[in-house]
């Protein structure tokens, strides 16, 4: 009898001791899970395919952007593009690498665009959108310099909107000694210095003339 | 003996259920932060202003030991009948209306890249906008209450009852950290008689 009592207690020792574990692993799987589905969606971005289908006439643009602040060649940077008809989006492109040339001007091409009259908007990660109306697209290919109006800096959040959010954001950043610039950080570094710091703020300040400063 | 042996197992069973939750629901045990809050306020070193003389109406901000990075600021005054008060400019090279920068501030600093008074006179209303931001590395932290700037108001009228209320949309106080912090807002009662 007392061996069965002693065989019983440890079952039902290691029986609570396995419902425990099994508690845990199923914990850790749901947090697996979790993490993995927000980093599907994360990367769920479109990419630069055109909405409309490409006509046999259909054009292309390259075109040169100009990104305020920047003094150091070489950066990498990218831009998203609307192309819009009486107010209704056409196209859209996202995450248009964009490649350096002198003086904080870029130089980029979007192609399979039907001809015709657009409202282009320009908009670089943590810059204001830029507005280009009524830009005439023909069949073959079409060059645009959209660097007369610079990319205005310090939209962080990507709201397309000036604000004491963004100053928040970069703020966080300027730490002593300086922040190195590195991917995840990049879009703070707006002189492209390599450092976050003092440069970058006053750049975004000499734009947050307004509680509010929104893009075109 | 036997009653003692089953009681242990009963308890070793439950011990080792409890430790699964436990460690499987770790929010179930943590308790919350405690929360603290800024203040923005509007107060006046003048307590009976007169009509032809200036009531000047202070922005003023505790920290409540927060270390912060910016603050905005949008105040609006709206009247009925006639405008008592009149917003005076303290910067008269600037273009527009601008409230008195506490230049004690821009040692510490502080800059000020938001300082505009709006009268708009077919909508009655005053309007000032305002923003501060600090740019130590270390952000602001102060036991003290601090203030931003001071509107200077020209009293034109009497007035039983002078209300500046914030808007609470734009008006914001931001961590060192980056993220807004809670606040809380007491709006300005002023009176002329």
């Amino acid at each position: 009898m007392g061996t069965f009592l002693r065989i019983l207690f440890l079952t039902v020792v290691l029986g609570g001791i396995v419902v425990g574990i099994i508690l845990v692993g199923q914990r850790q799987l749901l947090e697996k899970e979790a993490s993995e589905i927000s980093s599907a969606l994360l990367n769920l971005r479109p990419t630069a395919a055109p909405t409309p289908t490409p006509g046999p006439d259909a054009g292309s643009i390259g075109f040169t952007v100009r990104f305020q602040g920047i003094i150091t060649p070489g950066l990498t940077k990218t831009v998203s593009l609307t192309l819009k008809q009486a107010d209704a989006e056409v196209y859209s492109f996202t995450n248009i690498p964009v490649s350096p040339r002198a003086g904080g001007i870029y130089w980029g091409k979007v192609a399979g665009l039907n001809p015709g009259v657009y409202d282009v908007s320009l908009k670089g990660e943590a810059y204001l959108t830029r507005k280009f109306p009524e830009t005439v697209i023909k069949t073959g290919e079409n060059s645009f310099d959209f660097s007369s109006k610079m990319l205005l800096a310090g939209d962080f959040d990507g709201n397309n909107k000036i604000n004491v959010n963004d100053v928040g954001l970069i703020s966080a950043k300027i730490t002593i000694p300086p922040t190195r610039t590195d991917a995840g950080n990049q879009v703070f570094d707006l002189d492209g210095n390599g450092q976050i710091g003092s440069s970058d703020m006053d750049l975004m300040l000499s734009n947050y003339k307004g509680l509010e400063v929104g893009g075109e | 003996m036997k009653f003692l042996e089953s009681l242990v197992a009963i308890f070793a069973f439950l011990a080792s259920l409890v430790s699964g939750v436990i460690s499987s629901g770790k929010s179930v045990v943590t308790t919350p932060p405690e929360v603290k809050a800024a203040s923005i306020y509007l107060s006046s070193e003048t307590t009976f202003p007169t009509i032809g003389t200036i009531l000047p109406i202070d922005i003023k901000l505790n920290a409540d030991g927060l270390r912060l990075s910016a603050a905005a600021v949008r105040i609006i005054y709206k009247y009925v009948g006639t405008l008592a008060l009149l917003p005076q400019d303290a910067d008269p090279l600037k273009e527009g209306i601008q409230a008195k920068e506490n230049s004690s501030l821009l040692g510490q600093g502080w800059v000020f890249p938001v300082n505009e008074i709006i009268l708009d006179t077919d909508s009655r209303l005053i309007m000032v906008d305002f923003a501060a931001v600090n740019l130590n590395p270390e952000g602001f932290a102060s036991p003290e209450d601090v203030t931003l700037a001071t509107m200077d108001m020209w009293v034109t009228s009497l007035a039983p009852k002078l209300t500046f209320n914030f808007d609470k949309t734009q008006t914001k106080v931001i961590s060192k950290e980056g993220s807004e912090v809670k606040l809380q807002l007491n709006p300005g009662e002023f009176s002329v008689r």
